[in-house]
């Protein structure tokens, strides 16, 4: 007893002495992540959540300044004022948290009042970047990690702290890299590697629950009153169906924009540590206001993604991804927050614009006058601007104006913009992109990106063919149309009244030498016949110019022989073909019609080849069928009937020597023959196909086997096959009269059988040479039974085997006890036998064997 | 059947058809000498254009230059269309010209867009030989060419054909710098074309406009009043040794007796005009962008 008790104080004492628990459970390889029943409870805690309104109970901004007084400060938006200003070299952007303010100071993390801006505590970091904050109730839970923009080192840590000072409640070092958190409920929910979302108690640390993705990835979280949403491209909300960890699986609603150059994620990256600086990231990036709505479902507020690229901001519908309205604003956008009241941009100047979301229409809301960097805003309840200006035109107008953009850094978003529009189903865009096509001021990457949308296109084919009447011009300052952009495009199109268009173009000196195979080969597919008529008269008349010499410079005038080719008569052949004969043709013309008739008698004689090889191929069928119903008719063993048909063609030599033996011996009652027969049937006749290799002997290389080499082997497998015999291996006779053997072996081993496939089979006959019935005479039609027409039993030597029918023949009518003092004829019939059936009863078996 | 051969049989029929009671016998070929001797009938020369022979081709192309008559137009279209080498369509396109029939223009027409400037620019030269009304729209559709070398040939083919209706489109190609349209100005225009032209002093070089004075001054159309203004205006806005050696040079070449007072002014201006006296350099006058040339051959401006 005083042992335990000395041992409980002591362990007492070394409790007391131990610090806190710091370290908790979670994080673990061995957590079961996707557990239905877990993210229940989550979302029990979770609940309906109401919007907390931060510490100054309006819409506020808090943003690190830039230039020479870098610092921190706090905007009152509604009325226009600066709250308080701090000076630090603040290296993240703000948290708003409640009543605090979270930003990163170097290594250090500090928790400043909102409302004033002092500090109320910090959190060293050194070696980790700040990745986020999030708030619930009176605990502060952050991330940090190192590798967040790349490195080799990976390695997170979490912290909850007190709100109110930032005094550390718990801790997790991970291995891995962790993201910024988001916290409702008194839970944490901490991004993992981009795979999980580890959900945490705050008052302990401990993991309660785990989203983990198995196809795709995880980059965000946030929690919204209308429930707790993650994702990467596309928006996931927690339900319980996020433990099937999969898209299809979960609430989740997909980004329909795609390809947005800068490849923008649809929420801000959790695992980009910021900077405190403005960045590219900043102005280029999607927004969205969750909507709650119907469990189990996504969807946004106003069923609206929004999409900012510097100062163009686009609205789309984030069902289909169609543009509700696109305009530019004056300055690149910062941020952009969406709030039920409304969208707002806020620039880098501090201007914060409204933009309405059904319209597009923008107001300025306020002007803080600073210099911003990175922005964090709270504009729950700040209201729309006044005097709100709509972009002008419909839709297709305003993406006009956004690719017409003169503003250089954003031509590849012009190209973007270029997709959008070109998707459009009005035929009027076709006349949209040819404009831009041909303004000189569109970079030649832009212009790469138009034509390539207006080959797309296939709607509006009368603005092609009405810009087919531009010529090139040089008193009036006008560049031909882009053909090689048109051209296909007509093409494409099928636009057949573009042909007259288009040969006005192939005879005008001033189409530029490269668009001519676009032209011929459209003219040509839109007039087919029709146009060779021009095209041959136009390539006589060039066919020994210098104009087109050479590889690229020729490429019209072998287009149009083609075409010739293709579409023109007997006639136009005979005279392509005289063109590649004359010596005084473009050589590289000749050389292309010397191609085309080539490549035509080749692809006849491939297809002349292709039917002789399938007409080959089918009697190569037949004769393998053929093969295949030879090999099955090889019975394993040799039926009865075959037997007798070879035995009963010998019955008169049998007769000679029965009758010898009868007149040796006068008493003999039957002669028992025991028949063994040898198949010398090869295996290999039985194989069903030839084989896939042929040759190879002689140390030659060995070929797939050629149709005709197949056919050659089916045929000597054929032959052999038939010529197969099975023949007579071993004979006993009972009695042993020597002569007997030697008069029956001389017909007996001479016997030849049809093959079969087993080797050794034995056969039995019984020649009963007792019965003294005189024979009927010959010249009466028998029937092979044993019993002629008549009735009448035959004489032995005339009958043959027992029917087929009767397996084990019933055993005949013992002749008579008298036996004949003198040798008679015999003239009972021989009774053959069949092959010992293991198994049958003795009443079942031959009567020779009772 | 070669293409040669088509066109021989083509052109064989042509030359049956263009001589009378040839039938379908052969005729007895003259011996070598009787052929040095006496010219090429239009039938032999047809039957060479179908030698294959390049030099027998020509010696037939100018056999019918020098009947050059309507009847061998339709041969040397059809050699045309045959497709020939550069030298000979060349050759053969300025033959067109020398015999300067009307019944060339549409082949010349559809020349005008053949993808070798040379080409085209014989042509021109081709079109200005020829009076027909369709000349002068062909001639000044060579001025809206990509190829600088066409556009000058068509300005001074304009003053060739002496295309009075194109001085306004002279002007625009003046504008659009085509300089040999300043002297086809001087040659078509009228004192208000001179008037537009003395304009341009200051904004061209004087080396491309003084051409085009010259043209308005050594016209006796041109009233004296108004070559007195060209003389004054040229010496006020260029009082340059330049100016001074165009004066001297034109006076000299102005009969004895002429007593005009435009000769007086220039005479003043000559003595007046020190010879070290130089111009600033022209300012240009907008639009001066040429638009990139687009075809194959187009040498812009």
């Amino acid at each position: 007893m005083k042992r335990s008790l000395l041992s409980a104080a002591a362990l007492a004492l070394v409790v007391g002495c131990m610090p806190p628990i710091r370290v908790t459970t979670a994080f673990s390889s061995r957590f079961g992540d996707n557990n239905r029943a877990r993210i229940a409870e989550v979302l029990q805690r979770v609940g309906d959540r109401r919007p907390s309104p931060n510490a100054v109970g309006g819409p506020i901004l808090a943003a690190v300044i830039q230039g020479d007084e870098r610092g921190v400060a706090v905007f009152d938006v509604a009325n226009r004022r600066e709250l308080w200003r701090r000076a630090m070299a603040a290296s993240s952007t703000p948290e708003i948290l409640g009543d605090a303010l979270v930003v990163e100071v170097g290594t250090s993390t500090q928790v400043l009042d909102l409302r004033t801006g002092a500090p109320r505590g910090h959190v060293d970091h050194p070696g980790l970047d700040f990745a986020g904050a999030a708030r619930d109730g009176d605990t502060i839970v952050m991330s940090f990690a190192t590798g967040l923009g790349g490195g080799q080192r990976r390695a997170g840590r979490v912290v909850a702290v007190s709100a109110s000072s930032a005094s550390e409640r718990w801790t997790h070092e991970v291995n891995g890299l962790v993201g910024r958190p988001a916290a409702a409920g008194g839970l944490a929910f901490i991004p993992w590697d981009r795979q999980s979302i580890a959900v945490l108690d705050l008052s302990n640390g401990v993991e309660k629950s785990r989203i983990r993705s198995t196809d795709d990835v995880l980059s965000w979280v946030f929690a919204d009153a209308s429930g707790i949403y993650y994702g990467g491209r596309g928006i996931y909300r927690l339900t319980p169906d996020s433990a099937s960890g999969t898209r299809a699986g979960s609430a989740y609603l997909a980004n329909p924009v795609e390809g947005v150059p800068g490849d923008p994620l649809v929420y801000r990256d959790a695992f980009f540590a910021t900077t405190g600086t403005r960045t590219a990231r900043d102005r280029i990036r999607f927004a969205f206001a969750p909507a709650g709505g119907e469990a189990g479902h996504v969807s946004v507020a106003n069923d609206t993604i929004y999409l900012a690229y510097y100062h163009d901001l686009l609205a789309v519908n984030a069902a289909d991804g169609a543009v509700r309205w696109a305009t530019k604003l004056e300055e690149d956008v910062e941020d952009l927050e969406v709030t039920r009241s409304g969208l707002f941009a806020i620039s880098g100047t501090g201007k914060v614009r409204s933009v309405d979301p059904a319209t597009g229409a923008v107001a300025l809301v306020a002007e803080l006058n600073a210099p911003l960097g990175a922005i964090a805003a709270d504009f729950e309840g700040l209201q729309p601007g006044a005097d709100a200006a709509a972009p002008e035109g419909d839709v297709r107008a305003q993406l006009v104006a956004l690719v017409r953009d003169p503003d250089n850094r954003l031509v590849p978003f012009r190209s973007f913009v270029t997709t959008l529009l070109s998707r459009r189903e009005e035929p009027e865009v076709t006349r949209d992109l040819l404009d831009l096509y041909t303004q000189r001021s569109i970079p030649a990457q832009l212009k790469q990106s138009i034509a390539a949308a207006l080959r797309t296109r296939r709607s509006g084919a009368q603005f092609l063919v009405s810009a087919l009447d531009d010529h090139y011009d040089y008193l009036e300052n006008r560049q031909a149309p882009p053909l090689q952009v048109i051209a296909p495009t007509l093409q494409a199109m099928g636009a057949r009244e573009a042909v007259p268009g288009l040969l006005s173009h192939l005879l005008d000196h001033e189409t530029p030498v490269a668009s001519l195979p676009d032209i011929v080969n459209a003219v040509a597919a839109l007039g087919e016949a029709s146009v060779v008529p021009t095209l041959r008269r136009w390539v006589q008349l060039y066919r020994s110019d210098s104009a087109f010499r050479g590889e690229d410079a020729s490429a019209g005038l072998r287009a149009a022989t083609d075409a010739i080719f293709r579409y023109g008569d007997a006639a136009d052949r005979e005279w392509l073909q005289a063109q590649q004969r004359d010596d005084d043709v473009n050589p590289q013309l000749r050389e292309n019609i010397a191609g085309l008739f080539n490549r035509e008698s080749a692809e006849a004689q491939a297809r002349a080849s292709a039917v002789t090889a399938s007409e080959a191929q089918a009697t190569l069928e037949a004769a393998l069928n053929r093969l295949h119903e030879q090999q099955q008719a090889v019975p394993n063993a040799l039926p009865d009937e075959a037997i007798d048909e070879v035995w009963n063609a010998h019955l008169d030599e049998f007769r000679e020597c029965a009758q010898g033996a009868v007149t040796r011996n006068p008493s003999l009652n039957q002669i028992r023959v025991v028949v063994t027969l040898r198949s010398g049937l090869q295996r290999s006749l039985l194989d069903p196909t030839p084989p896939a290799r042929t040759g190879g002997g002689d140390g030659q290389p060995s070929h797939a086997t050629t149709p005709a080499e197949a056919m050659e082997w089916v045929t000597r497998q054929s032959e052999a096959l038939a010529a197969q015999r099975t023949s007579v291996r071993l004979t006993t006779y009972a009695p042993g009269d020597r002569e007997l053997r030697a008069c029956m072996d001389n017909v007996v081993r001479a016997l030849q059988f049809p093959a079969s496939r087993e080797m050794r089979q034995e056969f039995r006959r019984v020649i009963d040479t007792r019965a003294a019935r005189a024979a009927a005479g010959g010249g009466e039609n028998f029937s092979g039974l044993g019993v002629n027409a008549q009735g009448r039993e035959l004489p032995w030597w005339l009958v043959s085997a027992p029917t087929l029918e009767v397996e084990n023949p019933p055993a005949p009518t013992r002749p008579g006890v008298t036996r004949p003092t003198t040798p008679t004829t015999p003239t009972t019939p021989t009774t053959p036998t069949t092959p010992t059936q293991p198994g049958t009863t003795p009443g079942q078996r031959p009567w020779w064997e009772e | 059947m070669r293409p040669r051969t088509l066109l021989a049989a083509s052109l064989a029929l042509s030359a049956a058809a263009l001589t009378p009671g040839v039938g379908g016998a052969q005729p007895r070929r003259p011996g070598p000498a009787a052929q040095a001797a006496r010219p090429l009938t239009l039938r032999e020369a047809v039957q060479r254009l179908q030698s294959g022979n390049a030099d027998e081709i020509s010696d037939a192309v100018d056999a019918l230059t020098r009947i050059g008559t309507a009847e061998v137009i339709p041969p040397l279209v059809e050699l045309i269309h045959s497709g020939l080498p550069d030298d000979l369509l060349e050759r053969v396109v300025t033959k067109l010209g020398i015999i300067a029939r009307p019944e060339s223009i549409d082949e010349l027409s559809a020349l005008m867009h053949h993808r070798r400037s040379s080409v085209r620019q014989r042509t021109v030269e081709a079109l200005a030989h020829i009076r027909d009304p369709r000349v002068r729209g062909l001639i000044e559709s060579g001025l809206r060419d990509s190829d600088a070398g066409v556009r000058s040939e068509s300005a001074r083919a304009l003053a060739t054909i002496n295309a009075r209706p194109s001085v306004e489109l002279l002007m625009r190609a003046f504008e659009r710098n085509v300089p040999e349209a300043a002297e086809s100005i001087g040659a078509l225009g009228d004192a208000a074309a001179a008037d537009r032209l003395l304009e341009a002093v200051g904004h061209h070089p004087l080396g491309v406009l003084l051409p085009g004075f010259r043209r308005f001054l050594d016209r006796r159309d041109i009233t004296d009043p108004v070559k007195l203004r060209i003389v004054e205006q040229l010496v006020s806005r260029s009082p340059t040794r330049q100016v001074k050696e165009f004066l001297q040079e034109w006076v000299r070449s102005l009969p004895a007796r002429d007593r005009s007072r435009s000769r007086a002014r220039a005479e003043i201006a000559i003595r007046q005009i020190r010879d070290d006296a130089t111009a600033p350099p022209p300012t240009p006058t907008p639009p001066a962008e040429a638009p990139p040339a687009q075809g194959a051959n187009g040498g812009g401006a």
